[in-house]
């Protein structure tokens, strides 16, 4: 970019107006002025991007098919069938959102294996080594949750599955499951809690440990390889 | 030429590359990231219209239940206490995987910190061995079907072939296979398995159609063969269901089961069977049928196809009276000799998948 393009930009009264309000004109020429380093100019350095862009994908898709989506046992498989049929691409957004969660899961893991494999984890960037380790359950949950929600055979099977799983720890067992669901087997109230943590409590999550993530990145800068 | 000969060169000139820099984040870096994440958009977007998701009825909890995968057909055959353990191992990883930077300190990578790769990528390999290793020995029946000397490389062959739920590995989560995957090699040697007899479709003179079904619907073929055998010996007296009926007579109960896992029907004493058969009955056929009840000679030589015409040519010739040298006919021998069986199988017809038309005296006496 030009230093003309750069003045023509900086000198838009649109951007003044802002930043008479925002005061942010410092902080995002910093930002943006960052050097980036050749070593991170590899592919390999691109899959937590990468990741982020599917996890926004997800947030747009998933925000269009909780227009539609019904979170009761009754409701919920016919809601999905009147988005794959009805609703305007709905079949496209529910696609969409179908393959980018598989896809985010594993750009997650390559991500991790880069940063584990370069050592990036090391001092000091212990805590945001913890941080995408929390980022990686909390995506899992995601993942999981989201294959309950169409309360279909496969998603009702996965939601037992789980609660017959937690059945087996030790000592805790019962009571895990019991947070899952009251009854037993399987009914409305596991879709329940699948539902409000897939829209409610792990988006809340997630983005905690986004902003920590990025705004631990922005101050530590990317590790250098070995 | 000259000039020409200057333009490649120049075009194809080796330039100086530029030593590596720093560059700013944007434009550099921001837009090649943006042009990376367009185009996976775009391939999601393609994904999606090539292979959109699927939306299944809604859930039945009340209904059969098939496993999803093997995790849960695993739960329920693993001992709750290798459940347990195996759950704890996969939360340990996950724990694990917090105290990656209190395991491998230091600025740099070192030796240690290689080791500690190796470690954690051996046990994340041993774990998911270990747990398939457990669950195909729990997930299988012990006792039954199981037998030294299997042919493991050859699971595929059979399992493969299921569209059921099944592992990584592609075997069958249920250890069940479908009957065709025997008939499909063995359906020379029909009246070796009574195929003939017990799969048909028959026709009752009302016209409906009565299911006998040895193998589609009530008998699988594993109930006397085991097909974890070695092939020389598929057949193993004592180890099968056929020779605990053998070794338990009256006292043994055949349990029906309709599918592999699902809907057991009545059990039957065994006794039900050798009414009509004698043990070892799928060696001779109707064979030993016959020799109990000599009218069904002349009840075999009345049957017919559903269009009218007889089974074959020397039942046809036989139509009036009972035939001397055909496996259906009355004879007083007491045991079942390889050469009736060797009868059996040649008289058998070969077409297999047309309904049987049954006379109405004859449906009488086989009530």
């Amino acid at each position: 970019m030009s230093e003309a393009t750069r003045e023509k930009i900086g000198g838009s009264r649109w951007l003044k107006w802002l930043d008479e309000r925002f005061r942010l004109k410092r902080w995002v020429v910093e930002a943006m002025k960052k050097p980036v380093h050749p070593w991170a100019r590899k592919w390999y350095y691109c899959l937590g991007g990468l990741t982020l862009v599917t996890f926004l994908v997800l947030v747009v898709t998933g925000l269009i098919l909780l227009q539609h989506y019904r979170p009761t046992p009754e409701g919920a498989a016919e809601s999905i069938g009147r988005i794959m049929n009805d609703v305007w691409f709905g079949w496209l957004v529910r696609g969409i959102h179908h393959w980018a969660a598989n896809v985010m899961m594993v750009l997650i893991v390559a991500h991790m294996l880069r940063v584990f494999l370069t050592g990036a984890y090391k001092k000091p960037r212990e805590l945001n080594w913890i941080a995408g380790v929390l980022l990686l359950v909390t995506t899992a949950g995601f993942y999981v949750s989201g294959f309950v929600l169409p309360w279909d055979q496969r998603g009702f099977e996965i939601a037992s599955t789980i609660v017959a799983a937690l059945k087996k720890i030790p000592l805790a067992g019962d009571l895990l499951a019991g947070i899952v669901t009251s009854v037993t087997p399987v009914g409305g109230e596991a879709l329940g809690f699948f539902y409000a943590n897939h829209v409610i409590v792990l988006p809340l999550v997630i983005l905690i440990l986004l902003l920590f993530h990025f705004v631990m990145i922005r101050r530590q800068g990317i590790a250098e390889p070995l | 030429m000259a000039e020409k000969q200057g333009f490649l060169a120049r075009l194809f000139r080796k330039r100086p590359k530029e030593p590596p820099g720093d560059k700013p984040f944007f434009p550099d870096f921001a837009l090649f990231e943006l042009l990376v994440g367009l185009i996976l958009v775009v391939l999601l977007a393609v994904a999606a219209l090539v292979w959109p998701g699927v939306a299944g009825p809604a859930a039945d909890p009340a209904g059969d239940f098939e496993p999803e995968s093997f995790i849960r057909h695993g739960l329920d055959s693993l001992p709750d206490w290798l459940a347990a353990v195996g759950i704890g191992l996969a939360a340990g990883f996950v724990l694990l995987l917090f105290f990656i930077p209190r395991l491998d300190p230091g600025g740099r990578r070192t030796n240690k910190a290689k080791r500690v790769t190796v470690a954690l990528g051996v046990l994340f390999i041993l774990g998911w061995l270990g747990l398939y290793a457990a669950y195909g020995f729990f997930a299988i029946p012990q006792g039954s079907n199981n037998t030294p000397g299997v042919e493991w490389g050859l699971c595929y062959r059979c399992h493969g072939h299921w569209e059921g739920p099944r592992s990584p590995l592609g075997i069958s989560a249920c250890g069940a296979v479908l009957d065709e995957n025997c008939m499909a090699c063995h359906l020379d040697h029909p009246e070796l398995v009574n195929y003939f007899w017990h799969s048909q479709e028959r026709v009752s003179p009302e016209g409906d159609e009565i299911p006998a079904g040895l193998f589609p619907g009530t008998h699988r073929c594993s109930d006397c063969h085991n097909p974890h055998a070695p092939k020389t010996d598929a057949l193993t007296p004592g180890e099968t269901r056929l020779g605990r009926m053998r070794a338990g007579g009256d006292t043994y109960v055949f349990e029906y089961r309709r599918t592999p896992s699902s809907e057991p029907h009545p059990s039957l004493p065994a006794s039900t069977c050798y009414r009509c058969h004698e043990f070892g009955f799928q060696r001779g056929g109707a064979v030993e049928v016959v020799r109990e009840y000599p009218r069904c000679g002349w009840w075999a030589s009345t049957r017919r196809w559903a269009d009218g015409t007889a089974w074959s040519a020397t039942r046809r010739s036989a139509r009036a009276g009972p035939p001397e040298s055909t496996a259906f006919s009355p004879r007083p021998t007491a045991t079942c000799t390889a050469s009736t069986a060797s009868r059996a199988r040649t008289a058998w017809p070969a077409t297999r998948s047309r309904s049987l038309k049954i006379e109405p005296d004859a449906w009488a006496l086989s009530r």
